[in-house]
């Protein structure tokens, strides 16, 4: 990347703070800044404020799900065409195919593979 | 003045092109080997980076269960844990009631773990690892049981970890699980072993 380009910032939305940890320290050494939602409320008004560049987001939250939340996500004019990164902890095809309806770009499932992880981000963010 | 690109004139009949040929041979071969090098190198790559994952989920575990003061936290970090680090939805954790023998259910995810809330020591999988200390590993396509992981402190046994079933897109447990499972052993025993204690004494200040 570019030492004049500002870095990247990705939204880390995931209710367990073991998770949250683990893509904090995936990402570690990657050139993006973090900024962390607990809930899909929270995620809603940290994207909004944040305007992040990708959105890594769990399904199963408190107050709203994942999958709510992309979709009040996707009726912003300014998150319209954010990449966002459904995190899965079931793997099935109506889950994937619920997160596609939604508006979610991608996925990933639990136990995240950071190799898996990062590849996904890099591919729509660079660096 | 020379740009250095001229064509120089050949220098006798067929050796410029015998010659270039040549080299053109040696460079392909480079090529190959730099081609080859480069896939050991990602290769390598990929390797360090599911070590640093490794280490990251190890890292992870350990520092979740040392911050977990109460006993609810703790074991809500063990089952968060083991959820998305290993991979399960379905799991039990039992303590060891030493005077009546028996493991007793005190956090569970799923239905399978409700249906055994007591299981006395030495009986079936779960029993018997508690007994034996040893990790019990489940074999086989769909075994009953994944693992059976004994809650260790200093070599005594205080519990249980069941993980009945995995998530389905995890075929099954990998090297890295096992070594997140031995480290849970001894760090989930203790960070209950801790709780345990502030509940006793709740003024006190761990040392």
């Amino acid at each position: 990347m570019n030492d004049t380009e500002p870095r990247k910032k990705i939204l880390l939305v995931d209710d367990s703070k073991t998770a949250l940890m683990l893509e904090r320290m995936i990402l570690k050494d990657e050139p993006y800044d973090l900024v962390v939602a607990m809930d899909g409320e929270q995620a809603v008004a940290t994207a909004l404020a944040e305007n992040p560049d990708l959105i890594l987001m769990d399904v199963v939250m408190p107050k709203m799900n994942g999958f709510e939340a992309v979709e009040r996500l996707r009726a912003e004019q300014a998150l319209q065409t954010t990449p966002i990164i459904m995190v899965t902890t079931r793997s099935e095809s109506e889950n994937v195919e619920r997160g596609y309806l939604s508006g979610c770009t991608d996925y990933v499932t639990k136990p995240i593979d950071g190799v898996e992880l990062i590849t996904k981000i890099r591919n729509y963010l660079g660096g | 003045m020379s740009t250095g690109h001229e064509k120089k004139a050949p220098a006798g009949d067929g050796e410029p092109s015998s010659r270039l040929e040549e080299q053109n041979h040696e460079l392909r071969g480079q090529l190959d080997e730099l081609q080859s090098r480069h896939r050991e190198l990602q290769a390598e790559l990929v390797r360090l980076q599911r070590h640093s994952t490794t280490l990251a989920n190890l890292y992870v575990a350990s520092r979740q269960l040392a911050a977990s003061a109460d006993r609810r936290e703790v074991l809500g970090a063990i089952q968060d844990v083991v959820c998305n680090l290993i991979g399960s939805e379905e799991l039990g954790i039992y303590e060891l009631d030493a005077d009546s023998r028996t493991l007793k259910l005190v956090a569970a995810m799923g239905a399978e773990a409700v249906r055994s809330p007591t299981v006395a020591l030495g009986d079936g999988e779960i029993g018997s690892a508690a007994e034996s200390g040893a990790t019990f590993l489940g074999d086989g396509d769909e075994p009953a049981l994944v693992a059976c992981v004994p809650l260790k402190l200093d070599e005594r046994v205080i519990g249980a970890l069941a993980i009945f079933r995995l998530l389905p897109q995890k075929p099954e447990l990998e090297a890295f699980d096992r070594e997140l499972l031995e480290l849970l052993a001894t760090q989930a025993a203790a960070a209950l072993h801790r709780s345990a204690d502030r509940e006793r004494s709740p003024g006190r200040v761990p040392a």
